[in-house]
């Protein structure tokens, strides 16, 4: 179950397909971030490709001694562009892969518009998700709430990308859904609909005990995209953003022109492989390893007296060389972090955060955000998220303080905006939208946790809060996974234990969660999970789900009616 | 990695799409008109669309491949000479197997060399090409470059670890046959001196003879490490010479989505730059007009005025 090398497995057939000579590869614009967040260019030109195409630009020319292997969505518009090239086509042969389900009446329109018989070949190969790492997949939508309704648009989307990634990796699964979500449902319900009507598909292998699809929802834990984050990748993704791998550094300061934007890729970075999961404190030691090691090399790289000395820099130039990169790389990263964590006070934001989300003294917590409010230095929108956290924490509490907080903010010169989507954080993850209450101690596990962890003591105060996810995860591989709260979606039951889960969020996951799903698959043996959602959030984008999912709603702020426009 | 064909469909319902539309010309034709869509057909099977030949240096990428797998072969074999010849018990004389190491290491490196021109001549080739043809032409480049790369690589960590094994060896027999004389690693003056003492001094005739034979072998396994290293070197040449053409793995510059977004935004200001341009023509073309005009109006009425006041 590893959805990285499943759609490398496919880009590979693709191109093998298609036989010796040159090729062009002709894609979309999805297909396009789906090709390169497996393969760079450099190992796609080893195998004979020479062009990259997008289907939707229309500066193409003629060049009938290539072949052409089209790899794109089956939408309509592409099916359009796609006739249109095979009545007029400018390459010598078609290879077509479509990356999900079409219909016949599709095929019909491009067969009739074949004049030519140039395409020897169409398939469908299912790899229509992004595959960020080998443990989580991304369908790269925000905002797939609707006045706290599906947009169908994107829940079109989502069941295509859950159908390929089930059809990838060859399950056909048992489906179970957070029952208080009727958007988990409707997907999960659109999803079963699907592998119906395309039983023959899914007639794979039976195993003993089978696979387990969880749709749950965001709205479920509001809490995690909210705070700051303390591991490589995660933290990366919240200060600066990562798109895609990429990261666009060309707002630091003091940045040198071919650092402006970097690719983060576990798969060709072995530094950032090792490292994504670490927390900030480990990175910073290992960077430090990293430059004493480049050091070694680069003194042992000055001294070429010998002819043997020669011989050992040729050997190993083109090692030093990406080495070089790979330093640079990250210690301008980590030096970036390093700057912003110091110059915006996130240290004691983050302490202040972790202490809002596991632990309740109410009038301490106020006192804090209060004096962190008042503090320069720190963010607007950092104290934003304290107040949203304040008011998802304390929203039952008798006498919270929302609407002080968010006149403090106010005062503060925060934009009205941002000070709006505090309630619409309420209204988002508040209480209400909850089966599982985030934060109070009542029922008995949890108080026992927390003596053990008490007893324990906190190892690092960053990092105490771990997502709902785990919690659940835990419980579901356990076998004990309430069924009021998680119901299966028709008869079927499961009596044993799942071994491969594929968790879906709608509304988006985090770099937190993948965390906790990379290290369960590793700590428990025999287990296999894959994670997925609309989208990876961060604060920002997390900020624009809550936007669109709350446009146009009353909120109630402690009693008073506002209306957010 | 479930995968579902829809060739079958597809041929067939392009198929039955054909016999359809001949079924349709076939209906539509009469005596008269029977001649004329034959000369349609005609005319569509030889459209001048379709003639246009690929660019001469296609066939140098074939050639440049068939050059790789050449070269791996003979390395493949070179490598078995090299183990061969490394086993084998040290005091045979080995000239021909030498030799015949020594011609295959020459032929990989003129292959190398071979190989280099002809990516050169790939690249040279293309310049009056268009973009398109011209992007293809840098990414074959780059590929091919890469390859041979990588396999250059291999070459060298393959001779050099020969090497490596050669001069240990010999550093053995050394250990063994001239332990007390050392004549050749040891370069001291003073112990030469003292060797050529001994020499004088202690050995026999036969002895002498011995040691000429070694010193002799030495000389002969000197020259051979001394090609090899020429080879290594001249290999070093090809090597900085194709490093400056390919892009770093891993950075930005690798990415597929990020290269064509950057064509995109060329083509994009490209056609900007020419609406801009055009821009200025036409606005050039109104301002001429609205002067001459002008010139025009004053010229008339100076004329209006003057005929006027006659």
């Amino acid at each position: 179950m590893n959805v990285v090398s499943v759609i490398k497995l496919y880009i590979s057939k693709m191109i093998e397909e298609s036989g010796p000579g040159m090729k062009v590869l002709l894609m979309d614009k999805e297909t396009t971030s789906i090709v390169s967040m497996v393969f760079a260019q450099s190992e796609i030109l080893q195998k004979e490709v020479y062009l990259f195409e997008r289907m939707d630009m229309n500066s193409r020319e003629a060049m009938k001694h290539l072949k052409c292997i089209t790899f794109v969505r089956p939408t309509k518009e592409n099916v359009e562009l796609l006739t249109q090239e095979l009545k007029n086509p400018r390459y010598g042969q078609y290879f077509i892969y479509f990356s999900n389900v079409i219909s016949k009446a599709d095929i019909k329109t491009l067969a009739e518009s074949d004049e030519q018989e140039v395409v020897r070949e169409v398939q469908e190969f299912y790899a229509d998700y992004i595959a960020v790492s080998p443990h989580l997949f991304s369908v790269n939508c925000v905002g797939c709430y609707q006045g706290l309704g599906w947009n169908p648009v994107h829940l079109q989307r989502s069941t295509q990308a859950v159908i390929s990634v089930l059809l990838s990796l060859k399950k056909n699964p048992v489906i179970r859904y957070q029952g208080s979500s009727e958007l988990a449902r409707r997907l999960a319900e659109n999803v079963r609909q699907s592998i119906t009507k395309e039983v023959s598909l899914f007639d794979f292998r039976r195993t003993d005990v089978p696979p387990l699809l969880l749709i749950l929802d965001r709205r479920g834990d509001a809490v995690t995209p909210l705070l700051n984050q303390w591991t490589y990748q995660a933290m990366v993704h919240e200060l600066l953003g990562i798109n895609n791998n990429r990261v666009n550094l060309a707002d630091v300061p003091g940045i040198s022109k071919d650092l402006q934007e970097v690719v983060m890729s576990a798969e060709h970075d072995e530094f950032y492989a090792n490292n994504m999961y670490l927390n900030f404190g480990e990175i910073g030691s290992n960077i430090k390893e990293l430059m004493e090691d480049f050091q070694k090399k680069t003194k042992s790289q000055q001294k070429v007296e010998s002819i043997a000395d020669m011989k050992a820099f040729v050997e190993n130039y083109p090692q030093f060389k990406k080495m070089s990169g790979t330093v640079a790389k990250h210690v301008t990263m980590v030096g970036e972090l390093s700057r912003l964590v110091a110059s915006h006070n996130l240290l004691e934001v983050s302490e202040t955060e972790q202490e809002l989300s596991c632990q309740s003294d109410h009038s301490e917590n106020l006192k804090r955000i209060r004096r962190l409010i008042g503090n320069e230095k720190v963010r607007d929108i950092d104290a934003t998220r304290l107040v949203m956290l304040y008011a998802l924490h304390y929203e039952r509490h008798s006498n919270n303080d929302i609407t002080g907080l968010v006149d403090a903010l106010k005062k503060r010169g925060v934009s009205e905006k941002l000070t709006k989507m505090v309630y619409s954080a309420l209204e988002f993850g508040g209480s209400k939208s909850r089966s599982y209450d985030l934060f109070d101690a009542e029922n008995v596990r949890s108080i026992t946790r927390k003596v053990i962890k008490g007893l324990k003591g906190v190892e690092n105060i960053y990092t105490q809060h771990t997502p709902l996810l785990r919690e659940t995860m835990e419980d579901l591989l356990r076998g004990k996974l309430k069924e009021a709260p998680y119901p299966y979606l028709g008869t079927v039951q499961m009596r044993e234990r799942p071994q491969d889960v594929i968790v879906f969020m709608v509304g988006g996951t985090t770099y937190e969660e993948s965390n906790v799903i990379q290290e369960l698959n590793r700590t428990t043996p025999g287990v296999h999970i894959v994670l997925g959602g609309t989208t990876v959030h961060n604060f920002k984008s997390f900020l624009e789900e809550m936007k669109s999912a709350t446009v146009g709603m009353i909120m109630k702020p402690g009693g008073s009616k506002r209306v957010i426009r | 990695m479930a995968v579902r064909s829809l060739t079958e469909v597809f041929v067939l319902m392009r198929n039955n799409a054909l016999q359809s539309r001949h079924i349709f010309s076939e209906q539509a034709l009469d005596d008269r008109a029977a001649l004329v869509p034959c000369h349609d057909v005609e005319r569509g099977s030889t459209s001048p669309r379709d003639t246009k030949l690929p660019p001469s240096w296609v066939d140098g990428i074939e050639e440049v491949e068939y050059e790789m797998t050449k070269i791996k072969q003979k390395m493949k074999e070179l490598v078995t000479l090299h183990e061969k010849y490394l086993t084998r018990p040290t005091l045979d004389d080995s000239t021909a197997e030498e030799q015949e190491i020594e011609v295959l290491t020459q032929d990989i490196t003129r292959m190398f060399t071979h190989c280099q021109r002809l990516v050169h001549q790939i690249r040279s080739r293309s310049h009056s090409a268009s973009l398109q043809e011209s992007r293809v032409n840098k990414n074959v480049v780059m590929s091919l470059v890469g390859a041979l790369q990588d396999l250059s690589v291999t070459f060298r960590s393959a001779q050099g670890s020969y090497l490596k094994k050669l001069k240990s060896r010999e550093e053995r027999s050394e250990q063994f046959f001239t332990t007390p004389l050392s004549p050749v690693s040891d370069g001291g003056l003073a112990d030469n001196l003292h060797v050529d003492q001994m020499f004088e001094q202690k050995f026999s005739q036969e002895q002498l003879l011995q040691i000429d034979d070694n010193t002799c072998m030495v000389e002969q396994r000197e020259r051979e490490i001394a090609r090899v290293v020429r080879s290594i070197a001249e290999l070093n040449e090809i090597f900085k010479d194709l490093a400056t053409i390919i892009t770093d793995q891993g950075t930005i510059l690798d990415r597929i989505d990020y290269n064509l977004e950057h064509v995109q935004t060329q083509v994009h200001q490209g056609l900007q730059k020419l609406q801009k341009a055009e821009n200025y023509q036409r606005k050039n073309h109104k301002m001429l007009c609205i002067l001459i005009l002008a010139a025009t109006t004053v010229f008339l009425i100076i004329l209006l005025v003057a005929l006027k006041s006659h």
